[in-house]
């Protein structure tokens, strides 16, 4: 049966219907909208069945006490830190990292030499970097990379004759040396990136649910673990999605993305948890929020070159949290 | 404001990608899954039982379970559904381990889950309008509270079927029917009130 047949009992029937009423989202919110603009006779249906739904609630509800809440939350936090001492959270994915990255290396080894065994032993160079911090690194063929905070990049001391192969886990900037004899290819979680000689910027973090790779010139291909190719042009951005493991291609604007590199920091509306996140990578700091605090709200602003203190500063002038900063933490509490 | 819902408008992407952080160990993201679902579980939790120390109990040890074993931890989208399903196992277990106990008790938990059908209107009440809503209420009451739980999971938490009867330990067609039934049996109740609905019609269509 289609939408337009559909008297009350069966919207409310429809749990896709039904979780749009209570919890709309970009996805459910367009498709709703756009089919009652189409369906404009099925209007007074659709609000008695929303008036339906939003009738009904719990006929008790029970609150947890403030004091009760930072309690239980007091607790929480303590196991937590207990369980994350000193640095530990690089430790798990540098460790598997190491080893896919040497498998590369010698599985590429082993096919061009054609079963011959390899008599050169593969030393690898790593450079990382902390939260906080930016390195620049240069490559042997005389490839620069800028690495952003909380990176690491894995590279041979010596590139081979057919390929140069980098492995990349967190953010740097790119500026490939020309050799079309020899692709550069950087791996980086579930994407692989391909190019001659060009700049551009990858953004790979571990916890990111998207990988992004922008084109500041040149060209660069793009491929993931399935197969799926991508050919990226100057201001193409392409975005690999790690839950659906597709790519997608967008227009960007690169130097907006390549502030970091020059110290530029940009919030484009975004919550206060993905901030604090952004700002504990940056700035090195580790921020801590006690008790019950006002999160909500969505936020933009641009500091070049600011120290953590007048961005802070910035923020919670219109939010509704206070803070404290004692050395490398960050307090955030009620106002 | 037109076809809005609840305040917290929580997309699948944010969702997965705030657990993702969790699993990864940022104690920003615990905090915010606490902040988000805290107060939703509690207030699930007590419709369980009276006993407040319990559930707040069963959270603590729900969320210190989640920080030990962090690493295993599946993906998820819908953290909601993921909390839910564990406090509803820790406290039913909590419930059952007291009885045996006690030996005092014999029957099935009796749980509240009790509902409110006038939540969100707020019109004029007249004799009519008293009967209707004790009529409904009394209809309301005669639900068992498996049913009750379910009616709420759907229409004010926003599970779907299947998290449901995953959630109740059954098979998504016996959750369907259980909402299925008392769609059918409140239905039959609501093209009574025709005043509220007309005036509400209005009151949503205007600003289009």
């Amino acid at each position: 049966m289609h939408y337009d047949q559909y008297k009350v009992n069966d919207f409310l029937e429809d749990q896709y219907f039904v979780q749009w009423v209570i919890r709309p989202d970009g996805t459910s919110d367009l498709f709703w909208r756009n089919w009652l603009k189409q369906h404009p006779d099925k209007r007074l249906v659709v609000e008695e069945a929303i008036a339906f739904i939003r009738s009904i609630g719990y006929a008790h509800t029970h609150h947890l006490e403030k004091a009760e809440y930072t309690q239980i939350l007091n607790r929480l936090q303590e196991a937590h830190r207990h369980r994350h001492k000193a640095g530990s959270r690089f430790a798990p994915f540098i460790y598997s990292g190491i080893a896919a990255c040497v498998l590369l290396l010698l599985m590429v080894l082993i096919f061009r030499y054609d079963g011959q065994v390899p008599d050169e032993k593969i030393s690898l160079k790593t450079v990382s970097t902390e939260n906080g911090q930016k390195k620049t690194i240069d490559l042997p063929d005389g490839s620069q990379v800028i690495l952003n905070s909380g990176s690491v990049l894995r590279f041979p001391e010596e590139f081979e004759k057919g390929q140069r192969e980098v492995e990349l886990k967190g953010e740097a900037f790119f500026r490939v040396s020309k050799d079309p004899e020899r692709p550069f290819v950087i791996h980086s979680g579930e994407l692989t990136t391909r190019v001659l000689g060009t700049s551009f910027n990858i953004r790979s973090y571990a916890d990111d649910e998207k990988i992004l790779v922008s084109v500041a010139t040149g060209r660069v291909r793009i491929e993931d673990h399935q197969g799926h190719i991508e050919t990226l042009l100057p201001s193409d951005m392409g975005v690999f999605h790690k839950s659906e493991m597709a790519i997608e291609k967008l227009k960007c604007d690169v130097d907006a993305l390549t502030d970091w590199t020059r110290g530029i920091l940009i919030f484009k509306d975004e919550s206060l948890p993905e901030i604090f996140d952004r700002l504990e990578k940056w700035y090195g700091v580790k921020i801590k929020i006690e008790g019950k605090v006002d999160l909500e709200g969505k936020y933009s602003g641009r500091y070049d070159r600011k120290p953590l203190d007048r961005v802070l500063e910035g923020i919670s002038y219109t939010s509704q949290f206070n803070y404290k900063v004692l050395n490398k933490t960050v307090t955030i509490y009620e106002k | 404001m037109d076809f809005q819902g609840s305040s917290d408008k929580q997309d699948v992407v944010s969702e997965y990608r705030l657990w993702e952080k969790f699993r990864q160990g940022s104690e920003i993201a615990l905090t915010e899954i606490y902040r988000l679902y805290a107060d939703k579980l509690y207030n699930y939790g007590c419709q369980f039982t009276t006993d407040t120390s319990l559930v707040r109990d069963c959270i603590q040890d729900l969320f210190l379970e989640l920080i030990r074993s962090k690493e295993n931890l599946s993906p998820t989208d819908s953290i909601r559904f993921y909390l839910f399903r564990s406090l509803r196992n820790g406290i039913v277990h909590s419930l059952q381990k007291g009885k045996l106990r006690t030996q005092k008790e014999t029957d099935s938990i009796a749980a509240d889950f009790n509902i409110t059908f006038f939540q969100d209107t707020e019109f004029l009440h007249d004799q009519e309008d008293l009967e209707r809503k004790q009529l409904i209420r009394s209809k309301l009451d005669l639900l068992p509270s498996i049913q009750r739980e379910a009616v709420l999971l759907y229409f004010y938490e926003g599970l779907s079927y299947q998290q449901i009867a995953d959630l109740l330990g059954s098979k998504r067609k016996s959750a369907q029917s259980l909402i299925y039934r008392a769609i059918k049996l409140l239905g039959d109740n609501l093209l009574v009130h025709r005043h509220e609905l007309i005036s509400l019609a209005i009151f949503l269509v205007i600003p289009f």
